[in-house]
């Protein structure tokens, strides 16, 4: 557990048509922002979904930990993101630019705070009112009013913040799965089914003519979604809705599933975890290039070129770094898992925001890195077998077997024995390639291997 | 009377119980005086406590006495109440920390709480009585005695504190009487407690929550009722500043970002009645609350600015304004307020026009015909408006067919219809048929006893020690995906078990770690679960010299498949290996009968030392390539050969198999015996009926249970006498015989599954393998279909009506089938009606085939229609409609029309529906060429081998 201080600037109010949002953050730049909502009941109730996200838990239901969603300003657009206390829910609202006028902004990241007294207020607003965004301190009467900080101290659980990370990278490499238009999306927001058991099986997304359907019947290239009930948020929006996208990555099983729900100058995010039982924190998708110490530091070393850009340009990042786009996507996953870029699936790019809260604690938050960095060499024995390498790798009182056999890997603990290779390698796995690759001076060369089906971040060569 | 007398006589009241003459004798008394009586009174009520818990423990005569020792003890802690002080009471603990003092003070709780006490306490004024009325405060249920002694001028009105007015909303009161009889003894009430309640961050919220009570306290009928609401609404005048303030406070929570706690603030406003001049008052935050996201909060705005539009209390501007959003609300009784609201504000203002058709675009393409009618028709008067016709024009694709109709506008042209002529021709080059275009072909009977063929993928026996050990610990670990993995895990352990590799003990590492874990944490019985067999038959592997289990009876599936894990135990046991002979060759669980007889050429007769091997290999046997096994084994010697010589035969055949086994015999018998009908595994003989499913043991049988007392303390519930009891011991008995495997079982029996449907826990499970279009679907099958499809869990009512859907698609059920179906009453008794409507609405949208199919369905049922609740009726003849628009053409048998017409002869909204159904010409083609083209093609597919399993 880790305990955060948000220590806000002054409380958010709604006042006179005027949203005054409190910043905390101390990671970075803390942005500004004042401009006009062109449709204030939109963003009201985009502003309410992503909070709701925020205070919601999907599983297991009990006291939610309240957290603050977090605000990023860039590029003249807004994103609002949250992450549910249950770790299996993302929400990510982005106000674009056609949805904000006579905007004034800075770049930077930061927690808002959207307390009972402005989510009230939010709720009561339509399009017929007029909303002035207002992030910061700079200029405001309505802000130099209301000046008095205060700090919330939220303890969150370390598979929080790591989920919120992995959350962003289950992103990557998704695909479009299916599409809407605003009737169909109406009427499946509308049909959603409601939340079963725990062990109830995933459902399957199945295009009907002109609807989409949540069917329990698995079809062919249907995505199945574990608890379409966690997209309830969208439902308020669905009478704004432009249309639906779904995206997920191509394969059997049920996956992480991303929500586009596209409304007139704005998008809301729901990315649902693969099972309702299981948050992002587990996923592991980054677990091969952050168990290379290389790609870690030059990850690091990449930071400080990231701009406050819509979108992150790698060719032009790779070529400042004089790397290729191959290498740069593994240290942009590094950093992706550290909380310091998010994902847009809409532009298809990496964007930088920078978790207030994770900075310097997201690195020591990868256990299974941890513990492969922990078994020592003389507790790793290989031996060559016909397309690759068997290692035993010794643990308490015995040895788990490892096969290697080019990107794939299988070994006889219980974490493989349940999840293969869906939420990334075994400790027992990572331990024996990076033996491999130490041991292998043709192996040494090359970054670790990303195990077979899972999104790729290895080299390109282009 | 001096004090010995005094003690003497007031010990004697309490031992007579008479709590009068306590608060008689103590009212003249001074503090030195109850003071000096105090220790003896407190002993008697410490003796009268430890009798108290002796007796609740006695179950002998003794127990006789415990209510009059109940009575005494009630009697002496009132009298301590009199004689005692805070400082001698009992103190207040923990029932966590001090559970027989807990008891010890609440007996004087008890006694405070009293009338008795309240009249003994206010006779005496204590010095102490400060302090004790704040430890009335600390503790909540004497919240109403502190209300007391305020009243009656004992003690200053403690509004200040927070404790008083923080417990007052749940303890002034127990009932609604109750609460108006204290409003009107104390009018301060509301002029000053409330208002500091409401003053107070969440006070509102703390009055809500707490109106709604129920009478549990006093016992069975369980009724709800509300106190606050009703006490407060009545009461107070309008205009009262308390009554504007909580209606104002309602409102605004009501509007806020707001939950789960919805309808507690919706139900108190409701109950406190607000006038019609109050909510026009307020007319503002209602046609706000219309757009609220909880559909409660939205409809009741909404029927409520109805009745404030009838009294022409509403701007037509306003109206058109605020209400796009409820158009589109998820209740169809919202949405289509909303739009009688709209409507009437474009008859006022016909210059609205405009925003109106904006405003009712959301309903034009609700998920209710019935919601996009209303719409429709509320704007049709003004389709000369280009505003209209767009909204129309845009609206119209994702329209119900019925009301697309209603729409003088042009239409989307239809799909082309495919060549039936050449898929009738098709499908008699095939041999199919014959079918004729205007008739419904007659449902598809897959047969995979006789009709399965190779091509399934092959099941890979294990190879060598690593993979076993693999797949082993994927069993333990419960990790494996199907029955197949079973398969290989048992065949690679009877095949591989001696071979011990140098570092065996480097490689089974792994595996004896899990067994011991399961074995630590599980503790797993032979024959209680599949992983704990497992784990059994591997220790017996990975240790030696264990005791063998015994023998599980061959009469459920559960049995053989112990009985298949026990051969492999002893086969490890004595140290022999082999392939099994009964290892399926692909994934449908067949044996390619070739394979087979390679098997037995290489075991010989020894195999028959494993007869269940033996007997599930003969009841695998596939259909194709016998007669290709009987000569591989013709001239081979032994009874194992003979009698898979003899289960390949098409007819019985002379084979001596006196020295097989009997189950192998039987097996044989069973594979030669047409038509076969019953549970496989019983070769014929009947089963017994499965108990009755009851999973939980009534309330009632807890309720008629003895309380036994243990030897060594406390107390056992014996519910031995009860029928109820047994019954529920029979089912778990039963149940986790079936809980066994479902799967695994199925798959020893491929020719036959229909014993799976008999059972309610195997059809659960199956439900959806009759997605798969090679599934038979038998009556039982059937039946446990349209069970799942009116059942109460979601999840489970979608996945049956998933499997109706590909059961229509692929020919396995027809119209006549469904039609008989949907007659059966339990289909249409109370909520089961209108989740067969929605599951029947749902596999219609799917496609052309599936939409004239459910019509057919709908129209021949429609005689046994008239017993079905209204609301039901309503769908149900909505989607008929919707249909019949879609098809062209109406029910035209008789005696449905002549159903349909006494439905219509009534003013209801059935009756409407019911002429409107009435009205479709009955002469329309009955199969359209859609669905007939969609049918032929899925007999097409399936002659060709191109079906696609659903799962």
């Amino acid at each position: 557990m880790s305990e955060v201080v948000l220590a806000y600037d002054r409380p958010s109010r709604l006042d006179g048509g005027v949203l005054g949002l409190g910043r905390a953050g101390d990671s970075g730049p803390l942005p500004f922002f004042d401009g006009f909502a062109a449709r204030p009941g939109l963003v009201a109730a985009l502003l309410l979904a992503v909070a709701a996200v925020a205070r919601s838990r999907y599983f297991q239901p009990s006291a939610a930990r309240l957290l603050d969603p977090i605000l990023t300003s860039g590029d003249g657009r807004l994103r609002l993101e949250s992450f549910s206390s249950c770790c299996g829910v993302y929400a990510r609202a982005d106000l674009l630019p056609e949805a904000l006028t006579g905007t004034r902004a800075a770049p930077g990241t930061t927690n808002v705070d959207l307390n009972q007294d402005v989510r009230d207020a939010l709720s009561q607003l339509d399009d017929r009112d007029e909303l002035r965004l207002s992030v910061g301190a700079d200029g405001l009467t309505v802000v130099t009013r209301a000046t008095a900080a205060f700090e919330r101290k939220v303890t969150l659980p370390t598979r929080w913040i790591k989920g919120l990370g992995e959350a962003a990278l289950a992103q990557a490499g998704m695909q479009v799965a299916a599409t809407a238009g605003p009737a169909a999306t109406r009427r499946l927001l509308t049909g959603l089914p409601p939340a079963g058991p725990a062990s109830a099986p995933p459902w399957a997304l199945v295009a009907q003519g002109r609807e989409l359907r949540f069917r329990q019947a698995a079809t062919a290239r249907a995505p199945l979604v574990a608890g379409p009930f966690r997209l309830r948020e969208m439902r308020p929006l669905a009478r704004y809705a432009l249309g639906l996208t779904v995206w997920t990555r191509p394969g059997p099983g049920p996956r992480s599933t991303a929500f586009q729900l596209d409304l007139p100058g704005a998008r809301l995010w729901l990315v649902l975890s693969p099972d309702v039982t299981r948050g992002f924190s587990g996923e592991g998708q980054a677990l091969g290039v952050l168990a290379d110490p290389g790609t870690v530091a030059a990850a690091s070393a990449l930071r400080p070129a990231l701009a406050w850009t819509s979108r992150l340009d790698e060719t032009a990042l790779a070529a400042s770094a004089g790397v290729t786009t191959g290498r740069l996507r593994q240290m942009l996953a590094v950093l992706g898992s550290q909380g310091l870029v998010g994902y847009d699936l809409a532009e298809q790019a990496w964007f930088r925001r920078d978790l207030p809260f994770a900075a310097g604690r997201v690195p020591t938050l990868q256990p299974r890195v941890r513990r492969a960095a922990a078994i020592s060499a003389p507790d790793i024995t290989v031996q060559p077998i016909e397309g690759g390498h068997e290692v035993f790798v010794r643990g308490r009182g015995f040895a788990h077997r490892v096969a290697l056999a080019g990107g794939d890997a299988c070994c006889t603990c219980l974490w493989f024995s349940r999840h293969g290779d869906s939420r990334g390698p075994c400790r027992h796995v990572l331990a024996a390639r990076a033996h491999v690759a130490a041991t292998s001076s043709e192996a040494s060369a090359q970054p670790p291997a990303a195990p077979a089906g899972r999104p790729n971040y290895q080299e390109t060569g282009s | 009377m001096n004090g010995s007398d005094l003690e003497k006589r007031l010990l004697a009241v309490i031992d007579e119980a008479d709590e009068d003459a306590v608060v008689a004798l103590l009212a003249p008394l001074s503090e030195a005086d109850r003071l000096a009586l105090e220790p003896a009174v407190a002993a008697r009520a410490d003796e009268l406590h430890r009798l108290d818990r002796e007796l609740v423990y006695d179950f002998g005569p003794r127990r006789e006495g415990l209510l009059h020792v109940r009575g005494q003890l009630q009697t002496a802690h009132l009298a301590w109440a009199g004689v005692g002080s805070p400082a001698t009471w009992p103190p207040d603990v923990s029932i966590h920390d001090d559970n027989d003092g807990w008891y010890r003070r609440g007996h004087l709780t008890d006694a405070f709480l009293s009338d008795n006490g309240h009249r003994l306490l206010t006779e005496r004024r204590p010095p102490w009585l400060d302090q004790l009325v704040n430890s009335y405060l600390d503790y909540g249920p004497l919240w109403r005695q502190v209300w007391r002694l305020a009243v009656e001028g004992h003690i200053p009105r403690p509004t200040a504190d927070d404790r008083y007015l923080r417990e007052l909303p749940w303890f002034a009161a127990w009932s609604a009487e109750q609460l108006a009889e204290m409003v009107a003894r104390d009018p301060l009430l509301l002029e000053i407690d409330l208002p500091a309640l409401l003053d107070r961050p969440g006070g509102l919220g703390l009055l809500v929550n707490n109106d709604e009570r129920d009478n549990r306290i006093s016992g069975p009928p369980f009724v709800k009722f509300r106190m606050w609401s009703p006490v407060l609404g009545g009461v107070l005048a309008e205009g009262h500043p308390l009554r504007e303030r909580l209606l104002d406070g309602l409102f605004d929570a009501m509007g806020g970002d707001m939950g789960t706690e919805a309808p507690a603030y919706k139900q108190f406003l409701i109950q406190f009645k607000p006038t019609p001049a109050e909510l026009a008052a307020r007319r503002q935050r209602l046609l706000r609350l219309a757009g609220h996201r909880v559909p409660g909060l939205a409809g009741f705005a909404v029927q409520t600015l109805l009745t404030l539009d009838r009294a022409g209390r509403l701007d037509p501007a306003d109206i058109v304004g605020h209400l796009g959003a409820a158009t589109g609300a998820s209740s169809a009784g919202t949405a289509r307020g909303a739009i009688k609201l709209i409507g009437s504000a474009l008859r006022r203002r016909p210059g609205l026009l405009t925003p109106a058709a904006g405003a009712l675009a959301p309903a034009l393409t609700h998920t209710r015909p019935d919601v996009q009618q209303v719409a429709v028709e509320a704007l049709l008067p003004h389709l000369a408006d280009p505003a209209v016709r767009q909204a129309l024009t845009e609206a119209m694709p994702d329209m119900a067919p019925s009301v697309a109709a209603l729409v003088p506008l042009e239409k989307t042209p239809p799909e082309p219809v495919p060549d039936l002529a050449g898929l009738i021709a098709e499908a008699g080059a095939l041999g199919l048929g014959p079918f004729d275009a205007a008739t419904e072909p007659p449902a598809v009977v897959p047969r995979p006893r006789l009709d399965a063929r190779p091509g399934s993928a092959p099941v890979a026996p294990v190879g060598d020690f690593d993979e076993l050990i693999g797949v082993l610990l994927r069993v333990v670990d419960v990790t494996y995906e199907s029955a197949h993995d079973l398969e290989r895990a048992l065949d690679g352990l009877a095949a591989l078990h001696t071979s011990r590799p140098a570092d065996f003990g480097l490689r089974a590492g792994p595996l004896v770690d899990r067994v011991n874990r399961h074995f630590e944490s599980d503790e797993p019985q032979w024959g209680e679960q599949i992983s704990g067999d497992f784990c059994h038959l591997i220790a017996h592997w990975l240790d030696p010299g264990r005791e063998l289990p015994g023998d599980v009876p061959l009469e459920t599936p559960r049995g053989w498949l112990v009985g298949r894990l026990r051969e492999v135990l002893v086969m490890t046991a004595g140290g022999v290996a082999g392939r099994l002979l009964a290892y399926p060759t692909d994934r449908e669980g067949w044996i390619d009968p070739v394979a087979l007889a390679e098997r037995v050429i290489t075991a010989g007769d020894r195999a028959l030392e494993r007869p269940l091997d033996v007997a599930i290999a003969i009841t695998r046997l596939a259909p194709w390539g016998r007669a290709e096994a009987r000569e591989r084994l013709a001239g081979t010697p032994g009874t194992l050969a003979a009698a898979v010589r003899a289960g390949c035969a098409p007819a019985p055949a002379d084979e001596d198999l006196s020295g097989a086994p009997e189950v192998v015999r039987r097996a044989v018998g069973w594979q030669l015996g047409q038509p076969h009908t019953g549970a496989p595994y019983l070769f014929g003989a009947p089963a017994d009926t499965p108990p009755a499913e009851l999973e939980v043991l009534p309330m009632s049988a807890y309720e008629q249970g003895r309380d036994v007392p243990m030897p060594g303390g406390g107390i056992f519930l014996d519910m031995t006498h009860l029928p109820e009891y047994h019954a529920w011991q029979a089912w778990h008995a039963f149940a986790g015989d079936a809980r066994y495997s479902t799967a695994w079982a199925s798959t020893l029996w491929p020719g036959d599954t229909g014993w799976i449907w008999d059972v309610g826990l195997h059809a659960r499970r199956a439900l959806p393998w009759l997605l798969d279009p090679e599934r038979p679907l038998p009556p039982a099958a059937f039946s446990r279909v349209l069970g799942e499809m009116i059942g109460d869990r979601t999840e489970r009512r979608a996945l049956a009506c998933d499997v109706l859907t590909e059961l229509l698609g692929d020919g396995r059920l027809t119209s006549a089938e469904l039609g008989a179906a949907l007659g059966a009453s339990r289909l249409w008794d109370g909520p089961s009606g209108y989740r067969t409507v929605e599951a029947l609405t749902r596999i219609a949208a799917v496609s052309a085939l599936h939409a004239t199919v459910v019509r057919r369905s709908l129209s021949w049922s429609v005689p046994a229609w008239c017993g079905i609740p209204p609301r039901a009726l309503c769908a149900l003849l909505t989607l008929l409609d919707q249909l019949c628009t879609t098809d062209g053409t109406g029910p035209a048998d008789t005696a449905a029309r002549a159903a349909l017409a006494r439905t219509a002869t009534g003013r209801g909204k059935a009756a409407g529906l019911a002429r409107r159904v009435l009205a479709h010409p009955s002469g329309g083609p009955d199969w359209p060429g859609p669905a007939a083209a969609a049918a032929l093609t899925a007999r097409l597919d399936r002659a060709r081998g191109n079906v696609v399993p659903g799962i």
